[in-house]
């Protein structure tokens, strides 16, 4: 107790003086409570007594008439009054005789009998868990004694009563001392407790070492006042400790300076190390970066040096395309008359006649030259591809199967040339014409290049290209049909290999065979196939020329048959023919008359003009190039003026260009490529005829 | 009156009464002059004084006056134990009463203890006369009447089914219901239901609900005029309306209880004005001149009258006061022509050969319906 906290006394003495207090209040209630009981009892005493007075004489006369069942209604209806739990009664030798109450089964003493005599009498008992107040008499009416009589009045209510009232005051008791605890506590606690607490803690404080702690208490009381010396006290502890710190303060900081300066010292040394290291690595990576940007400025250097060496190559190979093309032009009308003239020749000769040869011989000679001449566009990168799916399987064996083959095999039998063609190959768009052109003089050249005897490999395959082919920077990426040629020749001199695409660069004896332009062919082909070219050259010998061409997923066209020359008959139908060449005007005017065609020729575009606006013409045909005046757009032009939607064939030596394409757009119709056959001219007159407007549509060669 | 009491009281402890000359023959008559009987037993007082008076003018018995000496029973059966006891006292040669049957059979104990005859005139349970030699009836008893009740009811009403509600608190009425069931039953009638009630009940309202639920052709109320008259009262006033039946407890004054609801009710009992023995003519005659009463119902008047002047008949006979020759007498009555009839007693003391009479309520009194003999 001496040991608790001031809180803790506090409120025991609190405590006490409640408890003190509650027992004076309990020691006061009670003799009212009892009092209170008791004339309760005294209620239940006259109720019974009454109650018992109210039926004495009809409980006498039943009992004494033996009239049991009136006895049982009697005391049923006593057992109707509120609280009356059970009623007995007996006869004079005290054995029941009736009870409302089966447990009630004993007898009533003589003692208890002898009791009743006087007065009746009235007690408290108890039956089982419950009390009852119980009152007994003798029955006597009429100074005749009858019998006797319990009566048990439960006491449960009462007893609820009580506790009630208990209850009550002890709750009342409770509810009054938790008010004083809590209102005391209160008061105590802010008055003393704390306080106390506070002057407790700052000395605490100042215990630990934080001296000059001051305690913010009023003034006014005992513990106020020791507040107020405390304060004092503290902070006269406090400046003298400072003094003391101050002066120790001073030596540590002498010795502390001391040893910082020590410890910069060791810090430099060793930052020093650290700088020269730093330094050596840096140079060692700058003359590292040094060696390497030589590096690159060389590399670029020979690039630099490569591309120029492509350019002028490409300039010249131009330069050649421009003057082939030009020389095409005017073969192209010369030969016009070698290729058509024999087609009416022979329209015009008997069957037997032994002139049918010869003539077959110059058309063919016509047609070879006319070849020639499309090589050469084809350099000029001006040559029209034609663009049908293909396979370059079918290409190449139908170059192996071809007289030219069967010709270069005789020359050179000691050369074996073996095929590897990949079955499942995929199609490609091209001109078959050039593709077999190009397989025919890589396969020229490789025989060619062994005259001691070897053997050529052709092979296809399908391939997907994702990295660069050599020679090409911009390859794309994707899918390829790949044909090469490999053979087991001497090879080709680095010098030479740069050169071999060259038009009329050949180590070939000129005019044995080949015609200078066979590698310039396939170059330009491969170009106008939008395809890559790459050549590998073995260790010690042998060739390998591989070309790449981009696939195409269509499926290939069946060729037609010749059709019959009574599917393309004219109908008397006026045509008039546009060339500034005489010959080609005779070549077209022959063909058109022969095909049942109503012909007139002029000249010139000026010349058509004039005589359109006095002549209907069904169908022009109408060269495209004409010098000098207009040429064959203008004319066009001009005569659609006079006659809106004028049916036309253009008729051109070169390739199909814009002019061309202007032409048709307007209206003209069809495009023939000169040189033209009769039934090239004849199928074009009549799909021209037979179309309803001016939809433009282009004819292929073929 | 008292003082003769006293007197008889110092006689008793001698032990023989000794009639002194001049000294008046007394006869106890014990019945209710307080509580719930009180009104019920009236008539018979003024019978039983009628009587006395018309034995005295004849010269009384053996020249002495015939004293009346009432002795109240408080209308409980320990009231009429107390009261025989004090007629014992009072030395009487005989007793007439009392007149419920709960009343006689306590005063029948001690009067055949003691051996002083009691002739009762109305209470009907058989067991009252199988008390002792001492004790008569001049009145039929419960069985007969049950029996008549319950043929009547099957025969002439034609009832099948009957309820009968008794009073617990009467003998009578316990004794006369269960008479009037087993009778009903052996003819094939059939009971639904017993109910019962306290013979100082007021209410019978939750005993007639009971009876709603039991629709029987007749209701049998073997109660008295009180009781049952409250009974038929609340039961009409309910809308519960059988043919109401009843024992010799009733009488002309249930009217007073029931007012108009016991109209067309039907009871049994002793007597109607209309008998045609001389001794009942002479007795309205009298009640005529005496009390200018018109026509005397009450069967309480005549048994009473009969009952005193039996008793009359037999002290003659015995030619003395002594009790015990006054009681061979009285068994030994031959066709004593009263106003009730011709009484003859068996060896029970019970009269032989009375009738039974069954009455109707009418508007204005009980009419004669039917008669049977014992």
């Amino acid at each position: 107790m001496l040991n608790r906290s001031l809180r803790f006394k506090i409120n025991a003495a609190i405590l006490i003086t409640c408890c003190v207090l509650g027992v004076s209040l309990g020691t006061l209630i009670y003799p009212f409570e009892m009092n209170r009981l008791n004339s309760r009892y005294e209620e239940i005493q006259v109720l019974l007594d009454t109650l018992f007075q109210q039926k004495r004489d009809d409980l006498a006369n039943e009992i004494f008439a033996g009239q049991d069942l009136a006895l049982a209604r009697t005391l049923a209806d006593m057992l109707q009054v509120k609280g009356i739990a059970a009623v007995t009664v007996y006869n004079m030798e005290g054995e029941p005789i009736l009870s409302t109450h089966e447990a009630v089964s004993g007898s009533l003493s003589s003692q208890r009998r002898a009791a009743m005599d006087p007065a009746p009498v009235f007690m408290k008992t108890d039956m089982g868990e419950r009390s009852y107040a119980e009152y007994s008499t003798l029955i006597q009416v009429i100074g005749e004694k009858i019998g006797y009589f319990t009566i048990q009045y439960d006491l449960a209510e009462l007893e609820r009563e009580s506790l009630m009232t208990m209850s009550f005051f002890a709750g009342l008791f409770l509810c009054m001392l938790a008010t004083m605890l809590l209102f005391l506590n209160l008061l105590l606690s802010r008055s003393v407790v704390r306080p106390a607490s506070i002057l407790r803690d700052a000395i605490r404080k100042v215990h630990e070492g934080r001296l000059g702690e001051q305690v913010d208490l009023p003034v006014g009381d005992e513990i106020g006042q020791m507040a107020a010396d405390f304060n004092g006290m503290s902070i006269r502890l406090k400046e003298q400790h400072i003094a003391l710190t101050n002066a120790i303060e001073a030596a540590d900081a002498y010795a502390a300076r001391l040893e910082e300066s020590n410890r910069d010292l060791e810090r430099l040394n060793t930052g020093l190390e650290e700088m020269v290291d730093a330094r050596t690595a840096a140079l060692r990576k700058s003359n590292e970066q040094l060696r390497q940007e030589m590096n690159e400025r060389r590399q670029a250097e020979k690039e630099k040096q490569d591309l120029e060496e492509k350019l002028a190559r490409s300039q010249k190979m131009e330069a050649l395309g421009l003057l082939a093309g030009g020389v095409a032009h005017d073969l192209n009308n010369v030969l016009s008359g070698i290729v058509s003239y024999p087609d009416l020749l022979l329209l015009d000769l008997p069957k037997g006649s032994p002139f049918r040869k010869p003539i077959l011989m110059i058309q063919e000679s016509g047609k070879k030259a006319a070849a020639i001449v499309e090589d050469l566009l084809t350099l000029a990168r001006r040559g029209v591809t034609s663009t049908e799916a293909l396979n370059l399987n079918e290409v190449v064996e139908d170059y192996l199967s071809s007289p030219e083959h069967g010709k270069l095999t005789q020359y050179h039998p000691d050369v074996r040339v073996h095929t590897d063609l990949s079955a499942d190959l995929f199609n490609m768009k091209g001109s078959p014409v050039h593709l077999r052109k190009t397989v025919m003089n890589l396969v020229s050249n490789a025989v060619e290049s062994q005259p001691q005897g070897g053997s050529v490999l052709i092979s296809t395959s399908n391939r997907y290209v994702d990295r660069p082919i050599s020679g090409y920077e911009n390859v794309s990426e994707g899918e390829y049909v790949v044909l090469e040629v490999r053979d087991d020749g001497p090879g080709i001199a680095d010098n030479d290999l740069r050169r071999v695409f060259e038009p009329f660069y050949t180590k070939k004896v000129m005019g044995r065979s080949g015609t200078g332009l066979g590698m310039a062919v396939v170059w330009g082909t491969v170009q106008d196939h939008h395809g890559y070219i790459d050549v590998k050259i073995g260790e010690e010998k042998g060739t390998t020329f591989v070309l790449y061409f981009p696939i195409t997923r269509e499926s290939l066209i069946q060729r037609g048959k010749p059709v019959p020359v009574e599917h393309y008959m004219g109908n008397k139908e006026n045509v008039l023919v546009v060339d500034d060449v005489r010959e080609q005007r005779e070549i077209a005017t022959s063909m058109l008359r022969k095909l049942n065609y109503e012909v007139q020729a002029v000249s010139s575009g000026e010349e058509a003009v004039a005589v359109l606006k006095e002549w209907d013409a069904d169908v022009l045909v109408l060269d495209m190039i004409m010098d000098p005046g207009m040429d064959g757009l203008d004319t066009y032009r001009e005569v659609n003026n006079i006659q809106p939607g004028q049916k036309a064939v253009i008729a051109s030596g070169f390739a199909e260009n814009e002019r061309v394409k202007e032409a048709q757009r307007l209206g003209a119709g069809e495009y023939v490529k000169k040189p033209y056959t009769l039934e090239i001219l004849g199928m074009a007159m009549k799909r021209v005829l037979s179309r309803q407007n001016t939809h433009p549509s282009i004819i292929n060669q073929r | 009156m008292m003082f003769a009491g006293v007197v008889s009281a110092s006689d008793m402890s001698r032990g023989i009464v000794q009639a002194k000359p001049l000294e008046p023959v007394r006869i106890a008559v014990v019945l209710a002059l307080t509580g719930i009987a009180a009104e019920d037993n009236l008539p018979a007082i003024q019978a039983a004084r009628l009587a006395v008076e018309e034995t005295n003018r004849s010269g009384g018995i053996f020249g002495l006056p015939v004293e009346l000496e009432l002795i109240d029973n408080r209308s409980t059966p320990i009231g009429s134990k107390n009261a025989a006891e004090k007629a014992v006292q009072a030395g009487v040669v005989g007793v007439i009463g009392p007149l419920w049957s709960s009343h006689a059979l306590p005063a029948a104990a001690v009067l055949q203890e003691a051996r002083v005859p009691m002739i009762t005139p109305t209470a009907t349970k058989p067991e009252v006369t199988r008390v002792g030699d001492c004790i008569f009836r001049v009145c039929m008893s419960d069985d007969f009447q049950g029996f008549v009740m319950a043929r009547f009811a099957s025969e002439r009403l034609g009832a099948q089914t009957a309820v009968v509600l008794k009073n617990i608190s009467e003998e009578y009425s316990v004794t006369l219901a269960d008479m009037f069931t087993r009778s009903f039953e052996e003819i094939g009638g059939k009971v639904l239901w017993q109910g019962d009630y306290k013979g100082t009940a007021v209410n019978f309202e939750n005993l007639l609900e009971q009876v709603r639920g039991f629709p029987a052709d007749v209701l049998f109320i073997p109660g008295y005029a009180r009781d049952s008259g409250l009974v038929v009262q609340q039961a009409v006033k309910m809308g519960i309306k059988p043919i109401f039946l009843g024992g010799d407890g009733w009488g002309e004054n249930m009217r007073q209880y029931a007012g108009n609801a016991v109209v067309g009710a039907y009871y049994t009992t002793h007597y109607h004005p209309d008998v045609p023995f001389k001794k009942s003519k002479a007795l309205q005659q009298l009640y005529r001149e005496r009390l200018d009463l018109e026509r005397v119902t009450d069967i309480r008047i005549p048994l009473t009258y009969d009952a005193v002047l039996v008793l009359v008949e037999a002290v003659r006979r015995a030619g003395g006061l002594d009790r015990e020759s006054i009681r061979e007498a009285l068994a030994l009555v031959d066709k004593f022509h009263g106003a009730t009839g011709t009484i003859t007693f068996d060896q029970n003391g019970d009269p032989k050969g009375k009738e039974a009479v069954i009455l109707k309520f009418e508007k204005e009194r009980s009419v004669f319906i039917h008669s049977m003999t014992q």
